[in-house]
């Protein structure tokens, strides 16, 4: 043990930022981060592993998530981490990354520290088949409401079929019940082994606690955990450049009303042209007078819109979402959502471009107040700070959005959703997609 | 045909390359030289309570003011003591008034609201705001334009009336609700609000006039029946004169809350099975729960988190955990003014039904029956105060929360707030896990419970008709405009 205590000493890295965050690199190459705040009487611990349903290898959808609910069960992590007092405990698999969360009591982040670095340290080494047969279950169980009555399941992985080419991670999206049903106790293993590992995991300490222990315990637990081995690198492509193709997929869900949903491939996270459509977001829908919030007003066929991005690291997507009032059919609401996004593609909004930059960073330092969002932005590395989001937004200007809105909002490259009760009972999702000319 | 079964079951598999083995040995960490697990030492430190101002104005308004200075910005929440508890003719009059004020904020020349959320339950309505600590006197202006007793634009009524008809035509749509829906009418009779909408239904909205609603309105939001709960970087020294200022223009009614009608007798059938849309069996158990002022809420909300809500509770370990027979279960109290509905939830495949009804009987006879352990009841009771902590941690959960105790118990803040909710978590460390018993046994009898199934009916009633020996309401899928009426 002793050996470790020393290597450690050598090996670590400060980096003490100016905003009271302290980043350091254990020896085994896992990263942490902390960032005390004694405004708060709990502390979040996150820990983020970079994988996700884009490592799924073929054949196997739905590993990653399967994963990431058996180290769990081998940890009995929820209830133990109930007994500490923790809430707000979480796993989640996304396509790039798998975040476990808990909110804890001060007292109680020692032994969450334990836990954390135990799940990280044995990954699945106690398991049965019968444990992982029973885990499949409950997977397939998830996916079945997802798929069934939250729709999630079905139109999430038809939208990225449609939006990314085939040999992109992002194609595929979602779990596979007959895949999940497939996977045995060494896959699991072998799954565990391959992406479990301190060279590929982030942990982040925000909140009430004192630096100095929470630095000692991490090195203390995580660095207990020994590397093994280069981390393979993962399947990468570059941000694809705007969608080349124009896609109208028909989508059978038992909605009570007809909903048109509009997707486009975005600009790289925290791009320049990413600052600039925060800006868009807000000028479109981020205040009363916002078009799309007018629309939903105004207009008697429509009943509700949103506005939403989804950063990734590969990518990104926007997603403008218009809820027809029934019997309003959702080709209907195409026309008012080229209407509404012209008016930003053409310098309409530009005058309020100023109120929606302060705004955009607004809701920036507003986040960055509730300690998952924190923790959550502290986990990735390329994170803009605060002061460099309000320098970055600040810079936009009503040219910058008409660009953007022009080269992202591209009526001829979006894939447009129809989700409808038509089809409903033959369950068949009828997809049209045409090169952009 | 077995070698047909063989082709296709190859077939199936050739897309699936086979992984690699993991190699051995599977940890590279020994667990002899890993760190011993750490003892927790240290007893729970004290949940620190806000410091709340709490006072009135001359309208009668309640204010409840935590000052946070260094937060970003101010949140606000105007919590309203008239909710959907109302009489059979008024249903779904709260939300109407309440999405008129919401869109006075939203369509004020004045933008001072960062966000303006509102909601509303059978207890009470709700216009939240977020706002800048600059814009705080302005802010305060326009919540009170919207609120004023003042003429309604029949446009206005026009598109909050077809919001809230379209709200209601989704709700039916969800499997959840109308299981939810069909165990409460059992508990409170099938006209009751408990059993209701809060959005109403046609018959309820159409009688209502542009005037009418104004009046309604001037009700639903009379600052003596009402609370201002303000949270976040404010100074609390000048807000009294700001607030005086303020709502000067919105006097008091003069008028007393619409309380619920009678809950029907139960009917001796309590258990309905539902044809909807959806591929799972959606489970509903419903029970009568204690009020939140009741001696019984603090053991019941422990029970409720032993039964279900905890991870580590009865039914996630059984049903979840050992069962694998579904993936999302869920046991919570809803309170509301007068009484509290508890309501057990799960889905589960139409197959399994019968095997998750009876995981269910056998684990709420066991709390009926026997003595919770130690170890579960320090669980609960550590887990109710934890998150009563968190929830005093974050601005807008803080608001809801006193904004909730005012709705729900009409609260005049004769005592400081701050013991209030000191009471509160001291009533939690008092419970005993006899009381826990003795809650359930007086609410969770077989004969108290009304239980609903949704989904695809053809493959679960059997299944439903072996579980449960006496008689079964079955209802058809109800034509959408039969609902709305």
């Amino acid at each position: 043990m002793r050996w470790l205590t020393f290597a450690l000493c050598l090996c670590l890295t400060w980096t003490a930022r100016a905003d009271e965050v302290e980043r350091f690199t254990l020896p085994n190459g896992l990263r942490v981060v902390l960032a005390p705040n004694q405004h708060h009487s709990r502390a979040m611990l996150l820990v983020r592993y970079a994988v996700g349903h884009r490592d799924d290898p073929k054949g196997y959808r739905g590993l990653a998530h399967l994963t990431e609910h058996l180290t769990f069960t081998q940890l009995d992590g929820l209830a133990e981490m109930e007994k500490l007092g923790a809430s707000e405990i979480n796993g989640i698999t996304m396509p790039d990354e798998t975040v476990y969360t808990a909110y804890l009591p001060r007292r109680s982040l020692q032994t969450a520290l334990w836990l954390e670095a135990s799940r990280m340290a044995f990954q699945l080494d106690r398991l049965s088949e019968r444990q992982v047969a029973n885990e499949e279950e409950i997977v397939v169980a998830e996916w079945r409401e997802r798929r069934h009555n939250s729709g999630d399941d079905l139109v999430g992985p038809q939208i990225a079929r449609a939006l990314y080419p085939e040999t992109h991670p992002y194609h595929v999206r979602g779990d596979d019940p007959d895949d999940v049903r497939f996977t045995k106790l060494p896959h699991v293993q072998w799954f565990a082994q391959q992406h479990y590992r301190p060279e590929r995991a982030t942990v982040v300490v925000v909140g009430a606690f004192d630096l100095e222990q929470v630095r000692g315990w991490t090195q203390l637990y995580f660095g207990a955990v020994r590397a093994t081995g280069a981390a393979q690198p993962r399947p990468h492509e570059h941000a694809p450049a705007p969608l080349a193709k124009h896609c109208v997929l028909d989508l059978p869900m038992n909605y009570a009303d007809e909903v048109l949903h509009a997707v486009w491939l975005g600009p790289a996270r925290f791009s320049d042209d990413a600052m600039v459509m925060r800006v868009i977001e807000r000028l479109l829908d981020g205040h009363s007078h916002a078009p799309l919030l007018q629309l939903a007003q105004e207009d008697p066929q429509v009943a509700t819109t949103s506005f939403e991005r989804l950063e990734l690291e590969l990518a990104s997507e926007i997603h403008v979402m218009i809820e027809a009032r029934a019997p309003t059919e959702a080709e209907a609401l195409v026309p008012k959502l080229n209407a509404t996004l012209r008016k930003v593609q053409h310098g309409q909004l530009n005058d309020g471009v100023p109120a929606a930059v302060r705004s955009a960073i607004e809701l920036a330092e507003r986040e960055q107040t509730r300690l998952a969002a924190r923790a959550s932005a502290l986990a990735e590395e390329s994170t803009p700070t605060l002061a460099q989001l309000r320098a970055r937004l600040a810079r936009v200007t009503g040219d910058d959005v008409v660009r953007v809105a022009r080269k992202w909002l591209d009526p001829q490259r979006r894939v447009l959703v129809y989700l409808t009760g038509r089809n409903v009972d033959s369950g068949r999702a009828h997809v049209d997609c045409e090169p952009t000319p | 045909m077995k070698r047909f079964l063989l082709t296709l079951g190859l077939v199936g598999c050739a897309h699936r390359a086979p992984l690699p083995s993991p190699s051995m040995p599977l940890v590279a960490t020994s667990r002899l030289e890993f760190p011993q697990r750490p003892r927790i030492s240290e007893p729970p430190s004290p949940v620190e309570l806000p410091a709340i101002e709490s006072y009135r104005l001359a309208n009668g308004l309640s204010v409840l003011v935590v000052p946070r200075p260094g937060t970003r910005g101010v949140t606000m929440r105007y919590a309203a003591g008239q909710g959907g508890v109302q009489g059979l003719d008024e249903q779904g009059w709260s939300a109407l008034a309440r999405r008129v004020a919401q869109r006075a904020v939203l369509e004020s020349p004045i933008e001072v609201a960062l966000t303006c959320r509102a909601a509303g339950t059978l207890s009470g309505s709700w216009l939240e705001l977020d706002t800048r600590k600059e814009d705080l006197p302005s802010a305060l202006r326009v919540l009170v334009d919207a609120l004023a007793p003042q003429p309604i634009p029949s446009e206005v009524v026009g598109v909050a009336v077809d919001d809230q008809l379209d709200e209601l035509h989704d709700e039916l749509y969800y499997q959840s609700e109308l299981a939810r829906r069909h165990a409460h009418q059992i508990l409170y009779g099938d006209e009751h609000p408990f059993a209701s909408s809060l959005n109403g239904s046609l018959s309820t909205l159409k009688p209502l006039t542009v005037e009418g609603l104004g009046e309604y309105k001037a009700l639903a939001f009379a600052p003596e029946h009402s609370a201002l709960v303000i949270v976040g970087d404010l100074d609390a020294a000048t807000l009294p004169a700001q607030l005086a200022q303020a709502f000067a223009a919105l006097p008091a009614s003069g008028r007393k809350l619409m309380g619920p009608p009678k809950a029907q007798a139960e009917p001796s059938k309590n258990v309905r099975g539902l044809l909807t849309a959806g591929r799972t069996a959606y489970v509903m158990f419903s029970y009568r729960a204690p009020a939140q002022d009741s001696a019984d809420d603090a053991p019941f909300q422990l029970l409720s988190l032993l039964t279900g809500d905890l991870s580590a509770s009865r039914l996630h370990q059984a049903l979840r955990e050992q069962g694998a027979l579904t993936y999302s279960v869920d046991a919570s109290v809803a309170q509301r003014r007068g009484g509290a509905t508890f309501d057990i939830e799960t889905q589960v495949e139409p197959e399994s039904l019968l095997k998750a009804l009876r995981v269910i009987d056998v684990e709420l006879a066991r709390l009926r029956d026997q003595l919770v352990s130690d170890d579960e009841l320090a669980l609960a009771k550590l887990q109710a105060r934890e998150s009563f902590a968190q929830r005093l941690e974050d601005d807008a959960q803080l608001v809801a929360m006193l904004g909730q105790d005012f709705t729900l118990q009409g609260r005049s803040f004769a005592e400081a707030p701050t013991d209030l909710l000191r009471k509160q978590l001291d009533a939690f460390d008092a419970v005993t896990s006899e009381q826990l018993r003795d809650v359930a046994r007086r609410y969770l009898q077989p004969a108290q419970r009304a239980a609903a199934v949704a989904g695809p009916l053809h493959k679960f009633q059997f299944e439903l008709g072996r579980w449960y020996e006496g008689s079964i309401d079955f209802f058809a899928p109800k034509r959408i405009a039969d609902y709305l009426e």
